[in-house]
């Protein structure tokens, strides 16, 4: 029942917010995929018909910056008459700005969408995972706006003139995420190797534990998030520093919504597969699932170098 | 051997879960910030002077600038201030050559270094940062276009199209000339998902 339950639950999140981003209005002829519009002639033509790829970024960037128009527009109310209905509506839009802000690229999901197929998860590992990850993805993104806006990185660019965090971060996230997709690619090949010295002959996956959840974690969640730095360096700036943790945090929160629902998908994904095309040879399909897994955070890994 | 067979709802769960892994790769990417840009097309009898490009930014993106550049607190942008905000903007957006593109008929053009004309706070709390284009190209009495268009390959930084009204042209009285806009469909980018938007200027001395 309960599992049932769930299910339904996700399905209607889905389908809401699929909805609520494809229906968002448009705001007239203003958008880069703007149509040919004839200024001497005045006449306007209809424009391309968006493929459903462009049409979920558009409305994504859109939604984006009409909440960020009133996370600004409240605190300026905020400032002139402060009530705590503004409070709240700051930390809901906050929350909301996580939510679509993730849905975009980047933001860990493609890597832990590799991860989850390359290992025997369950879903609360997904729900853990996806929440350390977004927090710590989160807190990168806060200390570094703290760093910005408390002019410690004027100090640091004054020792280390080629320092920029932006930058240093993603490298360091990078080169984490490589070895553990690494580490996932030995352990495949040396148990396909060692096979006859496994249970029953066959590859084994190795379940999860909390130490390799925190470490996978760290790695992929250090990229700070440059929409947490916006955020709040805004609201450090105008020394707001309560509502700048608190907004932060929320859109945390939001953005951990999307990152869990990508780990649960894997999941889900993995063991459909499984089950699919399991019976004799579910040993070896779970190998390669490990593998193509573990290749890909690799690549996704040295994506973040360059 | 034992024939594989797929049922459509399980080919569904792959074919979305497909589309998810694989249409979104890059890794730094989507807008952070917004920009409204505005063109100025500036003529003089003999040539096309300059081309000004104002760039518009988001509230919360002016509101995070202005208050880190207000060091003395008194709720406006000083001139010191201004040099220095004008300064490190353009430091950071100098890594995407300012976002400009610029054809002259047809054929890529080398871009001029951009020069900080003006940074101000507008009354609507934006920040308008406006870019001189040094330019030389002499009016002559045969047609000649200029296409100028301003985009972020990567994605970072979302910069409308310019509306009618942010398109001006000074110097109206020595050349005739007509405005369009037209859709790149040979140069996408951002994964092949956006095609630039060029402000087309079709101009030719004045007869």
């Amino acid at each position: 029942m309960n599992k049932r339950l769930s299910k339904i639950f996700a399905t209607t999140v889905f389908i809401f917010l699929s909805m609520a981003i494809l229906s968002y209005p448009e705001l007239p002829n203003k958008h880069v995929f703007a149509q040919g519009l004839s200024v001497q002639s005045g006449q306007k033509s209809e424009g391309r018909r968006l493929n459903p790829v462009q049409k979920i970024l558009r409305q994504s960037s859109i939604i984006q910056r009409d909440l960020r128009q009133r996370i600004v527009q409240l605190t300026r109310e905020l400032k002139k008459q402060p009530q705590p209905r503004h409070f709240i509506f700051i930390v809901f839009f906050s929350f909301l700005y996580g939510v679509i802000h993730s849905i975009g690229p980047g933001h860990a999901k493609l890597i832990i969408l590799s991860y989850f197929l390359s290992v025997k998860a369950k879903k609360k590992d997904g729900i853990l995972l996806g929440l350390i990850t977004a927090f710590i993805h989160g807190l990168s993104g806060f200390l570094a706006a703290f760093m910005i806006t408390m002019s410690f990185e004027h100090v640091f660019k004054r020792l280390y003139p080629d320092f920029n965090l932006e930058t240093v971060m993603p490298v360091i996230s990078g080169v984490l995420v490589i070895i553990i997709g690494g580490i996932l690619l030995v352990q495949v090949y040396r148990e396909f190797k060692n096979k006859d010295t496994t249970k029953h002959g066959c590859i084994t996956d190795h379940e999860l534990n909390m130490k390799n959840i925190f470490a996978t974690a760290s790695a992929i969640g250090l990229v700070p998030c440059a929409g947490i730095i916006i955020l709040s360096s805004f609201f450090m700036a105008i020394n707001r520093i309560t509502l700048s943790i608190v907004s932060a945090l929320s859109m945390t929160v939001g953005m951990a919504c999307t990152i869990i629902l990508m780990a649960l998908l894997s999941i889900f994904f993995r063991e459909k597969i499984l089950r699919i095309y399991g019976s004799g040879k579910i040993q070896l399909i779970s190998a390669c699932l490990k593998a193509t897994g573990a290749f890909f955070l690799v690549v996704l890994g040295a994506l973040l170098l360059f | 051997m034992r024939k594989i067979q797929i049922s459509k709802t399980r080919f569904k769960c792959i074919f979305v879960f497909s589309i998810c892994v694989f249409s979104v790769v890059k890794v730094h990417a989507h807008p952070h910030v917004w920009i409204d840009p505005e063109i100025e097309f500036v003529f003089s009898q003999e040539r096309l002077e300059q081309i000004r490009l104002r760039y518009i930014f988001d509230e919360m993106y002016s509101a995070m600038r202005f208050n880190q550049f207000d060091k003395n607190n008194n709720g406006a942008l000083d001139p010191g201030e201004k040099e220095l905000l004008g300064k490190e903007i353009l430091k950071e957006i100098q890594e995407w050559k300012c976002f400009f593109h610029i054809k002259h008929d047809n054929q890529n053009s080398s871009l001029p270094t951009p020069r900080i004309a003006d940074i101000n706070m507008k009354e609507d709390e934006r920040l308008s940062l406006t870019l001189e284009l040094p330019n030389n190209i002499p009016v002559t009495a045969d047609y000649q276009v200029i296409a100028l268009s301003v985009y972020d390959e990567n994605y970072y930084y979302e910069i409308m199209n310019p509306s009618e009204e942010g398109i001006k042209v000074f110097g109206r009285d020595y050349i005739d000339y007509t405005l369009s806009f037209k859709e790149d469909t040979q140069d996408a980018y951002y994964f092949d998902q956006f095609y630039p938007v060029y402000t087309v200027i079709k101009f030719k001395k004045h007869s």
